[in-house]
């Protein structure tokens, strides 16, 4: 599991800020771009977004609800949960590994 | 009838079926100049009639970036992606960098559908009709004496290399011809199972 957000290369990042972003609850495209421009200070293009959410969507780590006019949600599948979990998770103990070293590195210079 | 080249050509199309792919052949044997004045009215034509409205131009530009997707994602993806660009122009973020993301995308999403062994199969499509000059048309001078040599690389080696060149330049070519074939036809398989399943039906 630790690996299926890994596997989708260079679409990793998006794709984990897609779902963080449907970790919240479903939502469409132009409410995704805008909540993680709100919570990541990134905006994603419109072409990098449907690609990333195609992947996810073909990967079963997301799925697309019932569409609302030309605007379709998508939702956190569970699989998809535990996919992001597990990537985060990483991303956490990168992040702990990396601020330690920095901090110890600081405090010895 | 307009007389829109393109148009004229499709009515004669749904008219006589494949019997316009020789005639239109035979036209622009005998007929080019005719055909690239006709052809260059319809562009006048077309541009001169262009709706220049900000929603048209927007429009238009969205429905050339779907173009580049593939039909079967277009089919689930593009109305949604085609909102979104339209939001993108009007809110002023439909620079360049709009179109390059997007091409950079559609081109992977066709490399992703097609798999390594598209991409392969595409690239011996496209790149055999090297060899096979290279190998049939000095194949076929050397046959009849010919003496022209032209940009035929076989024909400028010394004699006693021109047939073992002319001979790897056609079995090049075939070997090429062969990867296509069976890429495509590995292709198409994992293709019809991507059709089968969601979310690409």
């Amino acid at each position: 599991m630790e690996n299926e957000l890994g596997a989708l290369g260079r679409y990793a990042g998006p794709a984990t800020l897609i779902m963080s972003s449907l970790a919240g609850g479903p939502k469409h495209g132009y409410a995704l771009i805008n909540d993680i421009e709100a919570f990541a200070g990134q905006r994603l293009r419109p072409g990098t977004l449907y690609g990333a959410l195609a992947r996810l969507e073909q990967g079963g780590l997301i799925e697309g609800l019932e569409a609302d006019g030309r605007r379709r949600p998508y939702r956190l599948t569970e699989s998809g949960a535990g996919a992001l979990q597990a990537q985060l998770a990483s991303q956490r103990h990168v992040a702990d590994v990396g601020l330690r070293r920095l901090s110890d590195g600081l405090a010895t210079s | 009838m307009t007389g829109d080249y393109f148009a004229v050509w499709t009515k004669l199309g749904e008219r006589w079926g494949w019997r316009v792919v020789p005639l239109g052949l035979l036209f622009w044997v005998v007929l080019w100049p005719v055909g690239t004045v006709w052809l260059l009215v319809t562009a006048l034509q077309r541009y001169l009639a262009l709706d220049r409205s900000s929603e048209a131009r927007t429009e238009r530009r969205v429905a050339r970036l779907l173009s580049l997707y593939p039909g079967d994602w277009r089919a689930r993806y593009g109305d949604e992606l085609a909102e979104l660009l339209r939001e993108a122009i009007r809110d002023g973020r439909g620079g360049p960098g709009l179109t390059i993301n997007v091409v950079r995308e559609s081109a992977a999403t066709h490399t992703s559908i097609l798999g390594r062994r598209g991409v392969v199969a595409v690239a011996c499509c496209s790149l055999a009709w090297l060899p096979i000059a290279q190998g049939f048309v000095p194949l076929a001078i050397k046959l009849t004496h010919g003496t022209s040599r032209a940009w035929f690389l076989a024909l400028y080696l010394p004699s006693a290399y021109q047939w073992p060149v002319i001979a790897a330049m056609i079995a090049v070519a075939t070997l090429m011809l062969a990867v296509a074939v069976r890429a495509t036809v590995v292709c198409n398989r994992r293709r019809q199972s991507f059709e089968i399943s969601e979310p690409w039906s």
